[in-house]
């Protein structure tokens, strides 16, 4: 069965996630593990003050600009999932992640890895609650 | 970990990662669908 949700509703999804959010927040890169149980960070970035995101816009909010990390944990293992969490180190979401680019491309079975002392900077981020 | 966002969801970032050792530039669009609860992840990675 498909669903369908209006914009509004999209819109105030996505304002009560963000909501929860706060200000400097941390974005976190990890390696593989449940939800309950998150791998271990490689690498993670503090977002803004005074609102990590911004309002949502057609279901979906952006980012404030997050601050680069430039000496990262690293991990051998291959990032696999990103966490949201307050400053105060609560998870708020997590997702899976798959990279794409849009420049050549090399497919790379071991993953994105990050090394430690790598620079992790993150130039754009969205969030978007519910599919149209 | 209270699972609080909706199935369906979704985080789209585009990072950069400078390499300490070669001092390399990657740059990566990274997609991700949220998950739930349990799911162990494995990923495939195309990279510049």
């Amino acid at each position: 069965m498909a669903g369908t949700h209006p914009t509004a509703t999209r819109d105030a999804a996505t304002n009560a996630v963000i909501n929860l959010i706060g200000a400097n927040a941390i974005l976190a890169f990890r390696i593989a593990g449940p939800i309950s149980a998150p791998g271990a960070i490689a690498a993670s970035l503090i977002m803004t003050t005074p609102s990590s995101f911004g309002t949502s816009s057609g279901g979906t909010a952006t980012a404030a600009a997050i601050t680069t990390n430039t000496n990262v944990a690293g991990n051998a293992s291959p990032v696999a999932t990103a966490t949201v969490n307050t400053s105060g180190g609560t998870a708020i979401f997590m997702c899976t992640v798959a990279a794409v680019s849009g420049g050549d491309i090399n497919i790379s079975s071991g993953g994105l890895t990050f090394n430690a002392g790598d620079t992790v900077s993150c130039s754009s981020l969205t969030y978007t609650a519910l599919a149209a | 970990m209270n699972e609080i966002a909706v199935q369906g969801s979704i985080m789209t970032a585009v990072i950069q990662v400078i390499r300490k050792d070669t001092g390399l530039v990657e740059d990566y669009i990274l997609t991700g669908t949220i998950v739930p609860d349990e799911e162990v992840i494995e990923t495939e990675t195309l990279e510049d």
